[in-house]
């Protein structure tokens, strides 16, 4: 069986994917009422994302209860489908904010990284902190100027969910960090969810 | 398109729900003159989106005489509360509308 941790890290970021899901099930609902593209992205980024974790939560709890932990191919394309929706996820954001170039950079950036493969997955998580840092800039900007609760909160969240891309990276010099990624990524969606519950409920 | 030109773009939607507010803002039913100027359109533009909104059932035609005013429906009160949650989730993810 896995140790007790490790399947705290699945059911953290189980809940990190439905809060995913949620989100953009609700950029889509926006983006029916008003027809502003921003928000498909907003949609097309969250549901990549959240879709991206929940397969890699289902392949993982599968493992578990079949007891074939071995199979090690498996769990590498899970975690690659992960990556992948993230970084396409970040991209789908950074569009969102109208950052093409950024974008484009990043996949550029990308497709060099894939030569760099002692370390791919490094590399991965070193865009998405990029691509994050862009977003959260956008954010700020935004906050600036109208400083509601909801705006707080979803800063807040993409902040968390920055500083937990920054966890593997830091790992190379302190690896306890490593198990605090989930937790971190978690409170960032939280975040999001109740800026999402703020603007849903009210009346 | 300048960035100038970008600002100052309003979508259909927000058009239609500039009016809604215009509507609402009249005690819930206007005459078309002052959802003109509330709404900030041009007598061309006015008419062809209250025709929209009558069809979408957001509106409804109050005549008095000569006289005709149009009032918020069910819907249409309802459409306005979901566009200005929409506008906030929007907003709170700092995506302007």
């Amino acid at each position: 069986m896995a140790p007790t941790w490790a399947l705290l890290d699945v059911w953290m970021e189980a809940a990190s994917s439905i809060v995913g899901l949620l989100v953009g099930i609700y950029a889509l609902k926006a983006y029916r009422t008003v027809r502003e593209r921003s928000l498909l992205y907003l949609n097309t980024s969250f549901l990549v994302i959240g879709s991206g974790m929940l397969t890699r939560v289902l392949v993982l709890v599968y493992l578990v209860v079949t007891q074939r932990l071995q199979l090690r191919i498996l769990l590498q394309a899970a975690n690659l489908i992960y990556l992948l929706s993230t970084l396409a996820g970040y991209l789908m954001l950074a569009l969102a904010y109208g950052g093409r170039g950024w974008g484009k950079a990043m996949i550029a950036a990308q497709l060099v990284s894939l030569l760099e493969m002692s370390r791919p997955f490094l590399f991965f998580h070193l865009i998405d902190a990029f691509l994050l840092i862009y977003v959260c800039s956008n954010l700020v900007s935004s906050y600036i100027t109208d400083r509601s609760r909801a705006q707080l909160a979803v800063l807040a969240g993409f902040l968390l969910i920055l500083a937990s891309h920054a966890m593997p990276l830091l790992a190379i010099v302190y690896p306890p960090l490593l198990f605090l990624e989930a937790a971190i990524r978690l409170a960032g969606f939280l975040s999001l969810f109740m800026a999402l519950a703020t603007v849903a409920l009210r009346r | 398109m300048t960035d100038r030109a970008k600002a100052k773009y309003r979508s259909q939607m927000k058009i239609l729900a500039d009016m809604l507010e215009a509507i609402e803002s009249e005690g819930g039913r206007a005459l078309p003159t002052r959802i003109m100027f509330r709404a900030n359109l041009s007598y061309d533009r006015l008419e062809r989106y209250l025709s929209d909104l009558v069809q979408l059932g957001l509106v409804e035609e109050l005549r008095d005489g000569d006289k005709v005013a149009y009032g918020l429906t069910g819907k249409g009160v309802n459409y306005l509360v979901e566009f200005r949650r929409v506008v906030d989730f929007a907003k709170a993810f700092g995506i302007p509308i």
